[in-house]
């Protein structure tokens, strides 16, 4: 009797053994040619949950080497002043901007426009910008302000690009569950046709402060990161289309594009691995005219 | 406060892109080309077209001004100091504020505030309810805005629906829409400053 009431205890125990170690383990392949990048969005408050996310980030960097980290914008919130990125951004990040990591970022709807002008956030004075990681060609808009002059200007990169990758990144998202926000249909009516015919692969965005994997829609995988600093615990109202998500604590995304595939691990900011998997990419799109 | 009126939720025929283009399309002859029949016969010059070439003119002239201060200032490149960039923002903006010190509501826009009320309320009308709060949500709404005025430092930098902006006319580099509670605003994107108001631009709207 004794032995069957301590069973569950030992089946518990030893589950904790084996899923702790595996909550710290890095899923993604690692390896040595592959683009590797961290995502995070809506994460400059300069609180203590930011830095707490950003030791996380320096920790997996130690076993994830990643080169670039794509900001999904809010890299501030508040007060603006040069002690505001200190305290928001140099700080927290300190380790991996040491390490020679580049944040390129993207403008959210609390960051100055003057923001752009600041080296570290690798815009070069643009709302938005464009750059290359070996066969990734990374998109970078300014979703507070699409208009028509933006639109011409990502339509005409797209069309250019030859990239084997396709990643476009913004603060708001074409589709969400969370609750705040949510979608936003007027980016998706103007910019979804626009992926769908040039051929973009994955999109991440941020602003409602959960993380959510979407269910490919129209062939293109979506990702909302927006808690590496701001949470709406809760907030996450699952749908159809709802891949995956966690709306508990904050987060952030490790990315690694090897060949034809692209794997990601969400981590928690405890540490917990909340989300990971893969995507294969997709077919090229037939020239267009 | 927000007011919802009248929008009907129609939200998937405005996803459509060839809808949203006919809606464009009928907007823009409504605004450009109200006696439409007349112009055809007669070829007159349209108020709206006329009040709507005055209306760029202006915006040229502003901005011209704003190039022209911005050129007395050291040039800027980005800097691992912030401090350069937001010294140079306010710099620009007190000679602007200097330059246009009796600049008054209307100044730029004009006469053309009833056209520009006139497309964001068809727009309100396309919307369903719940995307026109979603539009408006985190606009600031505490603060008139008032001509030569900082955009408030703090806050948000409310989207403006795309939608919206493929129906207004197109401005240069250095200027914006924006909107303030109810209010449309020209913000001056280097200066940070606001240029000009349409007072209730954005219809009242009713859950």
């Amino acid at each position: 009797m004794r032995r069957l009431l301590a069973l569950p205890s030992l089946v518990a125990l030893v589950a904790l053994v084996s899923l702790a170690p595996r909550a710290q383990e890095l899923t993604l392949p690692n390896t040595a040619d592959s683009v590797k990048f961290a995502a995070m969005g809506d994460n400059g408050t300069g609180d203590a949950p930011q830095y707490e996310v950003a030791a996380q980030m320096v920790a997996w960097h130690a076993k994830f080497p990643f080169d670039t980290a794509i900001m999904l914008g809010d890299n501030l919130y508040g007060s603006q002043e040069p002690k505001d990125f200190v305290q928001k951004f140099e700080r927290p990040y300190q380790p991996l901007l040491a390490a020679g990591v580049k944040f390129y970022a993207a403008l959210g709807n609390h960051d100055n426009q003057t923001n752009i002008l600041y080296k570290p956030f690798n815009m070069d004075g643009q709302r938005f910008y464009a750059y290359n990681k070996k066969n990734v060609r990374f998109f970078v808009l300014d979703t507070d302000y699409l208009d028509p002059k933006q639109l011409q200007w990502i339509e005409t990169q797209l069309k250019d690009s030859g990239a084997d990758w396709k990643i476009c990144y913004f603060h708001h998202p074409l589709y969400s569950d969370g609750g705040r926000h949510g979608s936003e249909v007027d980016l998706r009516v103007v910019l979804e046709p626009l992926f769908i015919k040039y051929g973009v692969n994955v999109v991440y965005s941020g602003h409602d402060h959960v993380y959510e994997r979407l269910k490919p829609q129209k062939g293109i995988y979506y990702f909302v990161s927006g808690a590496a600093g701001q949470l709406r615990p809760g907030d996450l109202h699952r749908s159809a289309m709802t891949a995956a998500g966690f709306d508990q604590d904050r987060s952030f995304m490790l990315n690694e594009v090897a060949g034809d595939d692209l794997f990601f691990q969400v981590i928690s900011r405890t540490g917990k691995t909340v989300d990971s998997g893969s995507i294969h990419r997709q077919p090229k799109p037939p020239p267009s005219s | 406060m927000y007011a919802v009126t009248q929008l009907r939720n129609n939200s998937k025929l405005l996803a459509n892109p060839a809808v949203h283009l006919f809606l464009v399309g009928l907007l823009a002859a409504s605004v450009l080309f109200t006696t439409t029949g007349q112009a055809a016969a007669q070829r007159p010059v349209n108020p709206g077209a006329k009040k709507l070439k005055e209306f760029g003119d202006r915006i040229g002239k502003y901005v011209d001004l704003q190039n022209k201060l911005d050129g007395r200032l050291p040039s800027q490149a980005p800097s691992n100091d912030p401090g350069k960039a937001e010294a140079h923002r306010k710099a620009l903006a007190d000679a602007i504020r200097s330059a246009r010190a009796g600049a008054r509501i209307g100044d730029v826009f004009g006469d053309t505030a009833d056209q520009f009320r006139l497309i964001i309320e068809q727009d309100a009308r396309d919307r369903s309810v719940r995307d026109a709060f979603a539009a408006m949500l985190e606009v600031p709404k505490s603060v008139t805005p008032r001509v030569n005025a900082e955009y408030p430092e703090q806050a948000p930098l409310a989207t403006v629906p795309p939608l919206i902006l493929a129906r207004l006319q197109p401005l240069p580099d250095g200027l914006e829409y924006r909107f303030m509670g109810r209010d449309l605003i020209l913000r001056d994107t280097k200066a940070n400053l606001i240029v000009d108001v349409v007072h209730d631009a954005v219809p009242t709207i009713r859950r």
